[in-house]
């Protein structure tokens, strides 16, 4: 099993230095000034990390506060999401009559929602919004397709034993559900990650992830933009293995052993 | 084992040249080749005709079509983004800010100006309760963008005031909106965009400086072209230049009906536009003023918005970025062949008078 | 020990009449089989017994009361896994009590909880594995930690549908011997649904065997012999003829 690691660890390596050798070759060859090439990017990241951006605003900033505003985003899509899932899901009618609501809403992108943001919203709530847009429905699908699932035969061992309505609901399907709910909320951090750009094309202070991609767009450095990409894509993923490592730990009791 | 290790390689292979085909696809080198009609496709800012009045008026009035051209007009919510498409190939002509134009050629887009489309004709509107620059300190004022030339025009301001603010970034358009919000107490943009709140009389706005304050005579928007075209067909950008002037000529002399042209296009109204009519100088006959783009770029490179290493000789650099000729030639042709029409001569129908060119390239225009 | 009375009970599932007027007793901590031919209805008339679908006509008693789950304890073995997987074993076992606990409002401490899913888990050989997941341990375990979990609750009535149908037939033979020795311990009252004739002469004191679908009671075999019983002697295999023969449908 150990050697499986280490095997799928370097394949994995391999497979990384290719693409990076692919990047570099398309821009020797394309020899445009947009395309930058794997040393431009880490060139513009290493000024990035040690001296900020040309408005003096550091790297950390830009990480701290595109985070912020994901997790505000995050947080109220698990609290709206959850219980809103919980409910459809337990009492179908609910979600029958609201989704003639719900459903339209899921497919529009969080992008075109940016005009009526600027005029209706004010401020940080603007980020909360579009963030808030792309996390929520996987949360709430997930949540509440994931209770007609749970296996009857666990909600008959409570009810022979007398267990009322509210009984059954916190101790036989919560605990069925969760693995669910978790997993759509690592999907739905995904998502309301990726919408940080489109977030951040808002305006406002030129601070955040997504503004640094574009700030530098706009002056036509795009080594610093994708860099900014870069740095985009690889917290993603540290999040996303977060989560993975967190659900590994709160469901043991799914996993097997051997993982 | 083997005949497995085959298909692996195959499939292998054949990823690798989908991809490769792919990517040489995206960055055209292979794939369909340009057009090469007589079409012209001409970018503008949007609303932003009172800067840029030569591409409506001329195609408005003829003058295009009669030098045997089709144009394709397509539209950009700053110079940045602008110059983006026009180094993907989707434009040839471009009226855009001075500074993104100097910003884009630093960055290695193969674009050339060839004459001014107008000076100055930006202001910073604020808030009642903001009286002078100095109120401003610590506050947030609105810009369209942060390679534009109002963007440099702030950190101007800044820096010969002595005060600092945040530069709070949106679009041209909804600079407008922040500011009624009260998120923003002040903002620049290019005309008629600030004169608007003043005119609708939101928050009390008052214009607190006019361009003409910050940077007298600085140039603004421009007529840039391909550089290909300048060294492959420069007959063809003489043809540009000359509907061009034309039109700035016609604007300076037929204000008023300019004016109703200029609001048509822009969508806003012909009172807007007259009362902005006045901060803005279309210059004649339309030189681009080196002086004033030299200062822009130190201060673009100054504040990092241009990597001093892609500008090592800034006089060299402009140069080859400007080229006044195809205005004194089309001058000269035009008072050889037609006598007057084209004398270079003050509008007298504005309060102010247009700057001469200093610094451009000279040819005697004397009457 | 309290009397069970299945009195004239009918289950109709729309067109379908599954339970046609099945009555008998059942009670004193004994051990009781039913039998009948596959598809007869005996989880359904388990289920009936157990208060989880009402009958369409007749009714239960428990000491002359009408079956209740929340007033009466009962407990129920399922024929498939039934372990829950968020839980340990011993939580498992624990799980039963904490139920029956909150559905009368008792609030028994945790410690007695604790006390008690010990002594069970220690009886039926499991103590070993208390803190070990569900899907940790083999199918035949997991059944266990299900009977584990219907006795810990000293039920009036313990109901169980095929418990080992699951298993293979050496951790059958087991089993049936490990429920034995549970039930002459703590002398619960055990009605046990088996399609295997062979068990159920081996388990029993009497067994029920009702007819094909719609379901009736054909007769109710006393099985007298002694513990421990022997599958090869001769009054064993009488038995057991005697039931197939009663069975029969192919």
């Amino acid at each position: 099993m150990k050697q499986r690691r280490w095997q799928d660890s370097i394949l994995g390596l391999i497979v990384l230095l290719g693409f990076l050798a692919a990047w570099q070759l398309a821009a020797v060859v394309v020899r445009s000034p947009f395309l930058p090439g794997v040393t431009d990017t880490v060139g513009a990241f290493t000024d990035l990390a040690l001296h900020g951006d040309l408005e003096g605003y550091s790297l950390l900033t830009h990480v701290a506060v595109s985070l912020t505003r994901i997790a505000a985003g995050f947080g109220l899509a698990c609290l709206l999401g959850i219980p809103l899932g919980l409910l459809m899901g337990l009492y179908p009618s609910v979600y029958r009559s609201a989704r003639t609501i719900v459903e339209p809403i899921r497919f529009i992108p969080p992008i075109a929602w940016i005009p009526i943001v600027i005029v209706v919203i004010a401020g940080f709530s603007r980020y909360l919004f579009i963030i808030w847009l792309g996390a929520f429905f996987p949360i709430l699908i997930s949540t509440l397709a994931g209770i007609p699932r749970v296996n009857p035969v666990h909600l008959d061992v409570a009810r022979v034993h007398g267990a009322p309505r509210g009984y059954l609901i916190r101790r036989v399907v919560i605990p069925s559900v969760l693995p669910e709910i978790f997993a759509g909320m690592r999907v739905g951090l995904g998502v309301g990650w990726m919408c940080i750009v489109a977030a951040e094309m808002l305006g406002g202070e030129n601070i955040g992830l997504g503004r640094l991609i574009l700030k530098y767009a706009e002056l036509f450095k795009l080594d610093y933009s994708v860099a900014g990409m870069v740095l985009i894509g690889l917290l993603g993923l540290l999040l996303n293995e977060a989560f993975i490592q967190a659900e590994k730990r709160f469901f043991r009791w799914r996993w097997e052993v051997t993982l | 084992m083997s005949g497995k290790l085959n298909w692996m390689l195959v499939a292998a292979l054949t990823a690798a040249a989908l991809v490769a085909l792919s990517g040489l696809y995206l960055f055209h080198l292979i794939g369909p080749s340009p057009r090469e009609s007589r079409s012209l496709r001409v970018g503008h800012l949007v609303a932003d005709e009172l800067h840029q009045p030569g591409w409506c008026v001329a195609q408005e009035l003829g003058f295009v079509s009669e030098e045997g051209f089709e144009p394709a007009n397509s539209e950009y919510m700053n110079g940045a983004a602008e110059m983006e498409h026009f180094a993907a190939g989707e434009l040839d002509v471009a009226y855009v800010g001075a500074a993104p134009f100097l910003t884009a050629r630093a960055a290695g887009v193969d674009i050339v100006a060839v004459a001014s489309s107008n000076t100055e004709g930006s202001s910073i509107v604020a808030a009642r309760e903001i009286r002078d620059v100095a109120d401003l300190n610590g506050m947030r004022v609105g810009s369209p963008g942060i390679g534009t030339i109002q963007d440099y025009i702030l950190t101007r301001v800044e820096e010969t005031h002595g005060v600092s603010f945040t530069h709070f970034y949106a679009k041209i358009t909804d600079l407008i909106l922040y500011f009624e919000r009260g998120e923003i107490d002040a903002y620049i943009g290019w005309e008629p965009h600030p004169t608007r709140a003043v005119v609708e009389g939101i928050r009390g706005a008052h214009t607190l400086l006019t361009s003409h304050e910050i940077l007298p005579g600085h140039q603004c928007c421009v007529l840039a072209v391909r550089g290909d075209m300048v060294r492959n067909s420069p007959e063809v950008v003489a043809s540009i230049v000359r509907w061009h002037a034309k039109a700035q000529r016609w604007v300076l002399d037929h204000p008023d009906t300019a004016e109703e042209i200029i609001a048509n296009h822009s969508g806003v109204s012909v009172n807007l536009i007259h009362a902005a009519h006045p901060v803005v100088q279309h210059n004649y006959p339309p030189y681009l003023d080196l002086t004033s783009m030299r200062i822009m770029l130190e201060g673009l490179m100054a504040s990092g918005k241009i990597d001093p290493e892609d500008v090592p000789d800034l006089d060299s650099f402009l140069n080859h970025a400007v080229d006044n000729s195809f205005v004194s030639s089309l001058l000269q042709t035009q008072r050889l062949s037609l006598g007057s029409t084209f004398e270079p001569q003050v509008a007298a129908s504005l309060p102010r008078t247009a700057m001469a060119p200093r610094g451009a390239v000279s040819v005697p225009v004397s009457r | 020990m309290k009397l069970i009375q299945v009195e004239e009970v009918s289950k109709r599932f729309g067109d379908l009449l599954v339970l046609d007027r099945v009555s008998f007793s059942v009670g004193d901590g004994e051990f009781m089989c039913i039998c009948g031919p596959t598809g007869c209805g005996k989880t359904t008339l388990l289920r009936v017994m157990a208060g989880l679908i009402p009958a369409t006509m007749g009714r239960v008693l428990v000491d002359g009361q009408p079956l209740d789950p929340l007033r009466h304890n009962i407990s129920f073995v399922f024929q498939e896994p039934s372990c829950l997987p968020w839980k340990t074993v011993s939580g498992n076992v624990r799980f039963s009590l904490e139920t029956r606990s909150a559905a009368l409002r008792q609030n028994l401490s945790k410690a007695d909880m604790d006390e008690r899913a010990g002594r069970i888990l220690d009886f039926v050989g499991l103590q070993e594995f208390a803190h070990y997941y569900p899907h940790q341990i083999s199918a035949g375990m997991k059944q266990r930690v299900a009977i584990a979990r219907a006795f810990v609750t000293e039920p009036d009535l313990l109901l169980m549908d095929e418990p080992f149908g699951y298993l293979d037939v050496q951790t059958r033979y087991f089993l049936e011997k490990e429920i034995l020795r549970i039930w002459e311990k703590l002398r619960r009252t055990v009605v046990f649904v088996t399609h295997s004739i062979e068990e159920a002469v081996y388990l029993s004191e009497r067994t029920m065997v009702l007819t094909e679908l719609p379901a009736r009671v054909s007769a109710t075999i006393p099985v007298n012999l002694p513990q421990p019983r022997d599958y090869d002697d001769p009054s064993f295999m009488d038995l057991r003829r005697k039931i197939t023969d009663l069975i029969k449908w192919w």
